[in-house]
């Protein structure tokens, strides 16, 4: 029953879309599904908060690695929880928190980035085998193709760059992402047919 | 009879699933004997989770920022329950970051009935499938931080990724871990080529289950896809010579009011 009755609800739900959609029939039937869709997920949502819980109350009990920090993480986990229940998402206390908090934490993190692409482009372009020296020399193409720079040294360079963006670049996009589409679908009716079922771990 | 611009899909889809039919049956009455191409990213993960249990380290698995509209969730979850089989069976463990609340008891149940199919129900951790945020950064912080204190050994990454894939894979590099990225989404799969030891590219992650578990009935369904690939592969050529030739507006016509 546990592995029948999703496959029967993910069948007929998939059935029904398809059927409708393709055919613009009962589109209020669509309507009403994908809301059990969003509902279903509205209801889940608090198991991740059971979850995050469950580990740092272990992690205190336990007196684990950092089990102090877990009191912090949990504190400002339920407090925000409960003056966003008692105060409601729009109250300015609840807003501040939140855009003097997680927003400039979130720059400043998303900062951070271009440090790894730094370190991650160093240890891409050593030209070690015969792709590599490709992509080194291609990036360099475009980067100089990007920079005023660039054009000062050799004017062949926003050419060269437009070039490897507009046909090299496009066409191996556009391949890729041919076959993840076909790829997507196949997925899709794998799981349509039942033959990936990975709500009960791909078909145990 | 098609709702509008629906009929050239249905005629894709109608295709697809006459090609699966088609090589289902061949499969299932031993008239072909299909096998896909070495894939290298995918035999380099069972070598990635060897190295974690020679190390004594954990195996580290991120299935992307997708929800369950997105296929690459899907095929991301199918191969998650073949590297939680491998991890249970070597004794290794395996920790799972889930990006979205709406996933995680779906992921931790793929992940328990794999250990429960490899006859060790009493190894699964449930505090091993953790979630962090819904928030995309104060995910990406969590997983970072984690990486480097449970010193990762291997690091999987199939799935959906945004700006944060390169933030995992450096980090993950900088924890000395070995890994492997798989993305169907072409803005990410550059940084994983960069990145990764080994990177799966487009449709390969799809075809990840198929190649792993070797199950004839999805290798089956690879070659369906290889087959609609040579149809779309047809129509591009044919566009072309009609462009070519300017006469392909009536090709594009159609196409469109379909």
């Amino acid at each position: 029953m546990k592995k029948t009755l999703p496959f029967i609800l993910t069948f007929v739900s998939a059935l029904t879309i398809t059927v409708c959609v393709f055919f613009d029939l009962a589109p209020a039937l669509v309507e009403e599904i994908d809301k059990w869709f969003i509902l279903s997920g509205a209801v889940v949502c608090c198991i991740g908060l059971v979850n995050l819980t469950t580990v740092h109350a272990r992690n205190i009990k336990r007196r684990g690695r950092d089990w102090d920090l877990s009191y912090v993480l949990l504190f400002i986990t339920f407090a925000y929880l409960v003056l966003g229940i008692v105060a409601g998402p729009t109250h300015p206390l609840y807003a501040w928190i939140f855009d003097s908090t997680a927003v400039p934490l979130g720059a400043t993190f998303y900062s951070v980035l271009s440090f790894y692409i730094v370190s991650a482009a160093y240890r891409a372009f050593r030209a070690k085998t015969r792709d590599a020296a490709i992509l080194l020399v291609s990036g360099i193409i475009v980067l100089l193709g990007n920079a005023p720079i660039g054009e000062v040294i050799y004017p062949g360079f926003g050419t060269a760059t437009k070039w490897i963006m507009d046909i090299a670049n496009t066409a191996a996009m556009r391949a890729v992402i041919f076959g993840a589409t076909i790829g997507s679908f196949i997925t899709a009716i794998r799981v349509f047919l039942g033959i990936d079922r990975p709500y009960t771990a791909a078909g145990e | 009879m098609f709702a509008d611009g629906m009929g050239v899909d249905f005629l894709l889809i109608a295709f697809l699933m006459v090609a699966v039919g088609y090589a289902l049956e061949r499969t299932k009455k031993g008239l072909a004997k299909w096998q896909i191409r070495k894939i290298p990213g995918l035999d380099a993960i069972e070598e990635g989770i060897g190295r974690a249990t020679e190390m004594d380290r954990p195996v580290f698995y991120l299935p992307g920022s997708g929800g369950f509209s997105d296929p690459q969730l899907l095929a991301s979850m199918a191969v998650l329950s073949e590297v939680a089989k491998v991890t249970a069976r070597y004794d290794t463990r395996l920790i799972v970051c889930v990006p979205m609340s709406s996933v995680y008891p779906v992921i931790e149940e793929v992940v328990r009935q794999a250990y429960v199919s490899e006859g060790k129900a009493e190894r699964f951790r449930a505090e091993d499938v953790r979630w962090f945020s819904d928030h995309y950064f104060g995910y990406a912080i969590a997983i970072i931080g984690l990486m480097f204190k449970e010193k990762v050994a291997t690091n999987i990454m199939i799935g959906t990724f945004a700006f944060d894939a390169l933030m995992y894979a450096e980090a993950a590099n900088q924890a000395g871990a070995i890994q492997v990225g798989g993305t169907a989404a072409t803005t990410q799969i550059p940084f994983f080529v960069a990145a990764c030891d080994y990177a799966l590219i487009g449709e390969e992650i799809y075809a990840a289950a198929a190649y792993l578990t070797k199950d004839p009935v999805r290798v089956a369904t690879i070659v369906a896809e290889d087959w609609a690939k040579f149809l779309v592969t047809g129509l591009v050529v044919l566009g072309v010579l009609l462009q070519t030739a300017g006469k392909a507006d009536g090709l594009r016509n159609f196409l469109n009011q379909w």
